[in-house]
């Protein structure tokens, strides 16, 4: 195996608060190939933005303080580079689309100048050439008129067209890593299809990984090559999409795909998991999702958990993956 | 089911007009006008949900936040209970402000950044007087429960919380005040399925135990399909295709409506390789196409569709705007 | 594991102490040198070894040293007394003159920037006409009117210098207006003078709080810079200004008469910059870091 273009080993993200240390992400150890689509699913507020911005060094310290053995991109430390270097990275070589649009795009700064920015900055285009890129950047990513609304203000915009144009600046650096932190989420699915159609496209023409979070299953089992389901700020389910999605061996993701309400057959009420996901600043040793698992036994409470491997390229974080099946069984009967 | 309309929207229109630069001033030109809603009607009768899809920009958001007096209609009118907002004297209005309440689209940009969760939720209630003083510090972690958030959330500020914590934190504030009429504009978009069907089944709770009555505007159509008794679909300012939700599901007879149906996201096990479903520039509201708004990306346009489409009831309650709405087609 | 359980460690220290570590330098430096004057001007009383009006003849002009730390000045008064209670003076004066007019600066142009309409356009031609001159010498003019005196001074300056914060707190507002949030508080029905003041002022007076760190410095700058020509605080009273004024005679004989007041000023300036500094970048921080 080729080294992977981001090797992530035991990332820790906790932030200081009055109430004690939140653990936003804890003892996370991926990898993603240059080409790979990898998804994150899981719980909302389980630290799957929290993962992003550590990675691009986004987060300010204090609150946040970021540990890990290593965070290590096309074989470069990110964690031991200087802000200059960081500041280079970051654009360039790995970009993000932040999960809200409206906060990501500067109010009181038109629209196209925003885009075309990015434009002068990293590909050195003049002030004309800039504009004219960015028009066809934004039109790209389906902004019609795009001619006449770049000197729009981003208040004058809809949600989902503000996305597109944060889509859009991602794109002007030509990045080697992909941050998409639910970037369809606020688009219609006409839309939400042309850009990963898109996004498909551009990843077979220059190799870009991706790291994709969603909250929609279908759109992960679309585009993503693997699946890390996160619960509670740790990983408890990685690998093959296809694997996970139609055989899960976790509990938490039997439940969440569960969860699903479907378009062909309604049901009256949806199904969900009991309970309150717990507080990260005062999480218990054991397995976090013991309390509201439906296969929980006294040894779940007590055991740590860490990520372990089974055959066939995946891993999971439960104690007993094999109670899944009960879980299906209980379901039928 | 003819229940009495809760609210009644005629012949809106909504218009957004650019300011004036000095540029336009010397040259005494004027900038286009935005025609953000052209001529919706439509009407939720009391208890029911009506789910409203469609483009992006198509204007859906902007109907919420008129229905909410929060922006000037060029035109139309929009009665609540048989009133509109101007009749209402201002005993009316506050009564108006707090029945009828909004959840907003951007979680991020709809919490007070200075407030935390608890005192934002807590000033709600101490304002409107919807419980004594001293019960204020539990209706605020009941609501939080209700949206799934733990009590631990009401120490903290907007920028602690993640977008679905934010979320729910925005429907807890809009549930305080206990309304008859929620406008929901993507309230589950940032959430994780599993406290998605936990919001869907309290909200749907609420329908069945208080009669709360619902606009629901979502691009998920799972979620929409799962919530609403009606559904409209906007497509550029205007409603393509109307009815009760599972003929629109079953039958749809808009070329937009099958358009968006078609490009679901589907589970499999392949990733994808193919083009999107749908092609073709997407018009803006500042240059809608002549006839047929959707002409010029519909798989279907033929030369008729140069002058605007009829109004064509296909069943009950069910219409569609297209000049071939009539004939049935399963693709 | 031991890594996690050091940072539950950490966040158990005291929460002042917490913030405090969280200070960048600057505003650790700015924050400290402040606090001094502060209390330098507080405990003047019970620091400074002189009177500051006792007049010694037997001591003239006397160079820094021993007993007089900073020298005497033509009267005999000891310049290190005078400088510690000159600091009661100008810091009292620099507070006044900044934040009562930012008081309603701030309210003004917050109103302004969220109703918009006629009070909006009444208001920013105020504006526009009182930043068109040079704010001394409206001042001046002001003085010349109703006569000098630190009385006149607070009314000329609370007549002119909330413009500015005016200026800054209407431009927040335009920004935060459109945001979702003061929407929403609207549609619970809160009266607007409620979402004007409890919900967008706070949202929109970061740049004004950062502004006043140095308006303080040119405030007292000001009133030093009237009182030496005669138009502020009146002598005997130990004012920075009107002592340096004084000390503008013997500049050549007793260098330290104007000096060791005008390194007062400076200090408070430099004080007081490093705190609009570190705010600023604190400020920022925090209204921009959302996850
Ligand atoms: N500055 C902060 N201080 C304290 N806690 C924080 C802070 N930022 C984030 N958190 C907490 O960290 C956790 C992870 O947040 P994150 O935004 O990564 O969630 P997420 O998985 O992206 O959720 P969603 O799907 O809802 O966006 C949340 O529980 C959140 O409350
Ligand atoms: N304040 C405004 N000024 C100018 N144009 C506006 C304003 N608000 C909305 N618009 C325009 O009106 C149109 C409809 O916007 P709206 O927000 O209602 O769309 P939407 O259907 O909610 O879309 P989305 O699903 O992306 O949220 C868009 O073209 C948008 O640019
Ligand atoms: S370890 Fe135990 S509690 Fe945790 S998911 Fe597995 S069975 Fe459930
Ligand atoms: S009227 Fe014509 S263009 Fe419009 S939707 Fe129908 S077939 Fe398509
Ligand atoms: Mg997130
Ligand atoms: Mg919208």
């Amino acid at each position: 195996m080729t080294q992977p273009l981001l090797a992530i080993e035991d990332l820790t993200v906790g932030f200081h608060t009055p109430h004690g240390s939140v653990l936003a992400n804890k003892h996370l150890t991926l990898t993603v190939a240059a080409g790979e689509t990898l998804g994150i699913v899981g719980e909302s507020g389980s630290g799957k933005s929290v993962l992003c911005r550590a990675i691009l060094r986004l987060l300010p310290s204090p609150p946040a303080e970021i540990t890990a053995k290593s965070l290590a991109f096309a074989g470069r430390d990110l964690l031991k580079l200087k802000p200059a270097e960081m500041r280079k990275i970051r654009g360039q070589d790995i970009a993000m689309v932040f999960q809200n649009p409206m906060t990501s795009l500067n109010p009181v700064w038109p629209i196209g100048d925003q885009v075309s920015e990015g434009l002068r900055i990293h590909r050195g285009l003049g002030r004309a050439a800039a504009r004219q890129v960015a028009i066809d950047i934004l039109k790209r990513v389906g902004i019609p008129s795009a001619a006449l609304r770049v000197d729009d203000y981003p208040y004058q915009w809809s949600g989902g067209m503000m996305q597109r144009a944060v889509i859009a600046m991602a794109m002007t650096g030509q990045p080697k890593l992909l941050l998409a932190d639910e970037p369809t989420t606020a688009l219609d699915v006409t839309i939400q299809d042309q850009i990963l159609s898109l996004l498909m496209e551009l990843q077979r023409e220059t190799g870009m990984a991706i790291i994709l979070v969603s909250h929609d299953m279908s759109v992960v089992s679309e585009t993503c090559d693997r699946v890390a389901v996160m619960y509670a700020g740790s990983i408890v389910e990685l690998g093959v999409a296809a694997d996970i999605l139609s055989a899960p061996l976790h509990p938490y993701t039997w439940s969440l795909l569960r969860s699903i309400p479907h378009l062909d057959a309604p049901t009256g009420r949806l199904a969900t998991i009991g309970g309150q996901p717990p507080d990260l600043a005062r999480l218990e040793p054991g397995c976090p999702f013991a309390p509201r698992c439906p296969v929980a036994s006294a040894e779940c409470r007590a055991l740590p958990i860490a990520l372990k491997t089974l055959p066939g390229d995946r891993a999971t974080a439960c104690h007993f993956p094999e109670r899944v099946a009960q879980l299906d069984q209980r379901a039928a009967s | 089911m003819s229940a009495a309309p809760s609210l009644v929207v005629e012949d809106l229109v909504v218009e957004f007009a650019k300011p004036r630069s000095l540029a336009d001033m010397v040259t005494g030109t004027h900038p286009p006008t935005v025609r953000a809603v052209d001529g919706v009607s439509l009407t939720v009768a009391a208890g029911q949900t009506l789910g409203l899809v469609g483009e992006s920009g198509s204007g859906k958001s902007t109907i919420g936040k008129a229905i909410l007096g929060l922006n000037r209609p060029a035109r139309g009118s929009i009665r609540f209970e048989g009133k509109a907002f101007a009749e209402r004297d201002p005993a009316g209005q506050a009564e108006f402000r707090r029945r009828v309440q909004m959840v907003f689209q951007d979680p991020y940009s709809s919490l007070n950044p200075r407030l935390r969760i608890g005192s934002a939720i807590a000033e709600v209630l101490r304002f409107h007087g919807i419980v004594p003083e001293q019960e204020i510090a539990g209706e605020v972690l009941r609501l939080l429960s209700l949206v799934g958030l733990p009590g631990a959330m009401v120490e903290r500020r907007p920028r602690e919380l993640s977008g679905g914590q934010r979320q729910r934190a925005g429907l807890a504030r809009a549930l305080a005040v206990r309304p008859t009429f929620l406008v929901l504009d993507e309230p589950v978009a940032a959430l994780d399925v599993s406290i998605q069907a936990q919001v869907l089944n309290l909200l749907g709770d609420l329908r069945r135990e208080l009669g709360l009555t619902m606009l629901f505007v979502a691009h998920e159509l799972g979620v929409v399909r799962h919530m609403s008794d009606r559904l409209a679909v906007m497509y550029l300012g205007q409603i393509m295709e109307s009815g009760p939700s599972d003929a629109v599901f079953r039958d749809p007879r808009h070329p937009y409506t099958r358009a968006l149906l078609s490009a679901v996201p589907k589970m499999t096990t392949v990733k994808r390789q193919r083009a999107a479903v749908t092609q073709g520039e997407i018009p803006s509201p500042l240059n809608i196409p002549s006839g047929c708004r959707f002409r010029t990306r519909c798989p279907m346009a033929q030369p008729v569709c140069e002058t605007v489409p009829p109004e064509v009831t296909v069943g009950p309650g069910h219409v569609a705007r297209c000049h071939f709405a009539a004939t049935p087609i399963n693709p | 594991m031991a890594a996690v359980a050091e940072e539950r460690q950490t966040t158990r220290r005291n929460p002042l102490l917490r913030e405090l570590g969280s200070w960048s330098s600057s505003l650790k430096c700015g924050a400290a040198i402040t606090l001094l004057i502060v209390l330098a001007a507080v405990f003047a009383p019970w620091i400074a070894p002189y009177d500051p009006n006792a007049q010694d003849f037997e001591a003239l002009l006397m160079p820094p040293g021993w007993p007089h730390l900073f020298g005497t000045d033509s009267l005999g008064r000891d310049i290190f007394s005078r400088v510690l209670y000159g600091a009661r003076i100008d810091l009292v004066i620099g507070f006044f003159t900044t934040y009562v007019p930012m008081t309603y600066g701030v309210v003004l142009g917050a109103y302004a920037g969220y109703k918009g309409g006629w009070f909006d356009a009444v208001l920013m031609r105020i504006i526009d006409v009182a930043m068109a001159f040079p704010f001394l010498v409206l001042i001046i003019v002001i003085l010349a009117i109703l006569g000098p005196g630190i009385q006149n001074i607070y009314i000329s300056v609370f007549i002119l210098a909330w413009t500015m914060y005016a200026r800054l707190a209407r431009a927040e507002m335009l920004v935060e207006r459109t945001k979702d949030y003061m929407t929403a508080v609207k549609v619970l029905g809160f009266p607007q003078r409620r979402i004007i003041l409890r919900h967008g002022l706070p949202n929109v007076i970061n740049s004004s709080i950062v502004f006043s760190a140095s308006d303080f410095v040119l405030n007292i700058l000001l009133v030093s810079g009237l009182s030496f020509l005669g138009l502020g605080v009146q002598p005997p009273l130990p004012e920075w200004g009107a002592m340096i004024a004084e000390g503008r005679d013997f500049i050549r004989d007793a260098w330290w008469m104007a000096t060791m007041p005008g390194f007062a000023i400076l200090a408070t300036g430099v004080g007081l910059a490093l705190i609009g500094d570190g705010l600023a970048q604190r400020l920022g921080e925090r209204h921009h870091t959302t996850v």
